[in-house]
């Protein structure tokens, strides 16, 4: 069977697998901070605790009224067991009522 | 870290998450790969792992704090959409080999090595190769960019590669692998630059001519070399890891050539293969993948019993586990990889030991003094006072990590004997051992069973 080239010249396709998804919006942001609680998301990299304590302190001053939730009660949320502790995250939020979330740390 | 913010704003809550300057550019690609218009960022300056603490403060005051507020409080910029892509039906280029090679070059479809241009008479080879369906998905590569493979697209890579069309089983077992969840293929493009060993066992080694004696890693042997090629290629052209962009290595390696097991010498000791271990017969023909840093082989490993050849290969096992233990001692998660070339492992047995003996050997000796973990942890880390015996009270780690209070005391770099792959391969009469470093928590063997046409 004859190749699908005449005189050295090859018809190629694509080598890539076509995307998937339709892309959706965020979730609606916070019309102030004021008496907003936020929740520390950490993936125990590079002194995550530490920002999270300087934005706390930073959070706090310009915001007296806010709460916060300690990357504690949710766990690393990346390695081993990565998949169960982020599928857990609504519900423990939603627990604990935190109205938005800091991650960290990408890097 | 992107993933937890994106679970939290599908269940309504705003998330913002703290992303490094180097990282930037990759946190716009995976916000696409969710797709979300948008993932607000903070941006950390400079990397927060070089910095001193009253700089790392400094910047997140200055920098940080306030993208935060700005993050959750409105809407972020849209990322926007990709060009459009082609349709994998229509041919997106007649030309000669060098303008194929170029071609697929400029638009990053290449690894730099000259490929086989996939013309549709030599993709349909691949075909006649498997009973599924051209058009069928293997696998959903949700990170990094979403793509659905299907059994085309695994062929175009693999004539691509160089693979012969026989091979086609194969490159579909490691797509299907390489989409298994629990092998984490989204850790792909990070930092270590750690790369896949695939081990072949099974029928097929021979049936195939994969070389699985002397210079079993080598490039030289057509099955090896190009199922290993494809591996590389899949990642970047059905998973998305671009070096510069998703493919994060600092500094990286090329791709492994696959190696599979002597299969003789395990059935006349009686051992099992890495496949059986991993719960599949004998007679399956299957595919195992991990991630793996780096290797180094213990050369000319010395004695007549399994207590004289040994303790070189535990010491070995011990020292090739340094920062990898700092991601996974809480979890359990290290999987150190020993290759034993067929000489050793034919004395080993000789003994009367088993497989199972051995890794009980390497869990009893290839152990670390608990003062080097711990200065790991604590000092290198950042993590000051972080210490073992403390782990082991709030119930993080196992008792056998603090059976006394001394420093010197010597504790496992595993949690279990059965976390040791031990596999026998190599020049069948020399008395060298391989080991591989494991990537940390990030890509676990997953076995996947080769289906034959």
């Amino acid at each position: 069977m004859s190749e699908s080239f005449n005189d050295g010249r090859f018809e190629v396709y694509w080598p890539r697998a076509a995307k998937q998804g339709a892309k959706k919006p965020g979730a609606r942001r916070l019309d102030t901070m004021d008496g907003k609680t936020v929740a520390f998301l950490w993936d125990k990299l590079f002194q995550g605790d530490l920002m999270f304590e300087v934005i706390k302190e930073e959070l706090s001053a310009r915001f007296p009224g806010m709460r916060f939730v300690d990357w504690t009660a949710f766990g690393n949320t990346h390695g081993a067991d990565e998949k169960a502790r982020v599928a857990a995250l609504p519900g423990l939020l939603k627990e604990l009522r935190a109205d938005a979330v800091v991650s960290a740390v990408g890097a | 870290m992107l993933r937890a913010s994106a679970v939290c704003e599908d269940a309504g809550l705003p998330s913002v998450s703290l992303v490094s300057d180097g990282f930037l550019g990759q946190a716009k690609v995976i916000t696409k790969a969710l797709r979300y218009s948008s993932l607000p960022v903070a941006r950390l300056v400079g990397h927060p792992g070089a910095q001193s603490e009253d700089d790392l403060k400094r910047n997140i005051r200055e920098v940080t704090a306030q993208q935060v507020i700005t993050g959750l409080t409105q809407q972020g910029a849209d990322v926007g959409e990709d060009d459009a892509e082609p349709n994998p039906e229509v041919p997106v280029l007649i030309g000669s080999l060098e303008e194929v090679n170029d071609h697929y070059l400029r638009r990053e479809w290449s690894d730099g090595l000259p490929i086989i241009p996939p013309t549709r008479e030599r993709i349909e080879r691949f075909l006649a190769h498997t009973r599924r369906p051209a058009d069928e998905v293997v696998a959903t590569l949700t990170l990094p960019e979403n793509r659905a493979v299907t059994v085309w697209s695994i062929a175009v890579n693999g004539v691509m590669a160089g693979c012969r069309p026989e091979y086609m089983p194969i490159l579909i077992a490691l797509i299907e692998a390489m989409g298994d969840r629990n092998y984490g293929l989204e850790h792909s493009g990070n930092t270590p630059g750690a790369d896949t060993l695939i081990i072949l066992n099974g029928p097929i080694i021979r049936e195939l001519g994969f070389n699985y004696t002397q210079g079993v890693m080598r490039d030289g042997f057509q099955a090896n070399t190009t199922v290993g090629r494809f591996w590389r290629l899949a990642l970047r052209n059905l998973a998305g890891f671009l070096p510069h962009k998703m493919d994060k290595a600092t500094y990286g390696n090329t791709w492994r050539v696959v190696v599979p097991e002597n299969e003789e010498v395990l059935a006349r000791i009686g051992w099992p293969s890495v496949a059986v271990d991993m719960g599949f017969a004998p007679t399956d023909s299957t595919v195992t993948i991990s991630r793996m840093t780096g290797g180094d082989p213990a050369v000319g490993v010395t004695g007549g019993t399994p207590e004289e050849l040994l303790p070189f290969i535990a010491d070995s096992v011990q020292r090739s586990v340094n920062w990898q233990i700092g991601f996974t001692l809480d979890a359990g998660t290290l999987r150190p990889v020993v290759f034993l070339s067929p000489v050793l492992a034919e004395t080993i047995a000789a003994a009367g030991w088993s497989k199972r003996r051995v890794k009980e050997y390497l869990f009893r000796h290839a152990r670390q003094p608990a003062w080097q973990i711990e200065r790991l942890r604590a000092d290198w880390k950042r993590h000051p006072g972080w210490n073992l015996t403390d782990e082991v009270k709030k119930g993080v780690l196992p008792a056998i990590f603090a059976e006394s209070d001394d420093p010197r005391r010597l504790v496992p770099v595993v949690w279990d004997p059965e976390q040791f792959i031990v596999a026998v391969t190599g020049d069948p009469l020399r008395t060298n051992a391989y080991v591989f470093a494991h990537n940390g928590v990030l890509g676990f063997p997953v076995t996947k069973k080769i289906d034959g046409k």
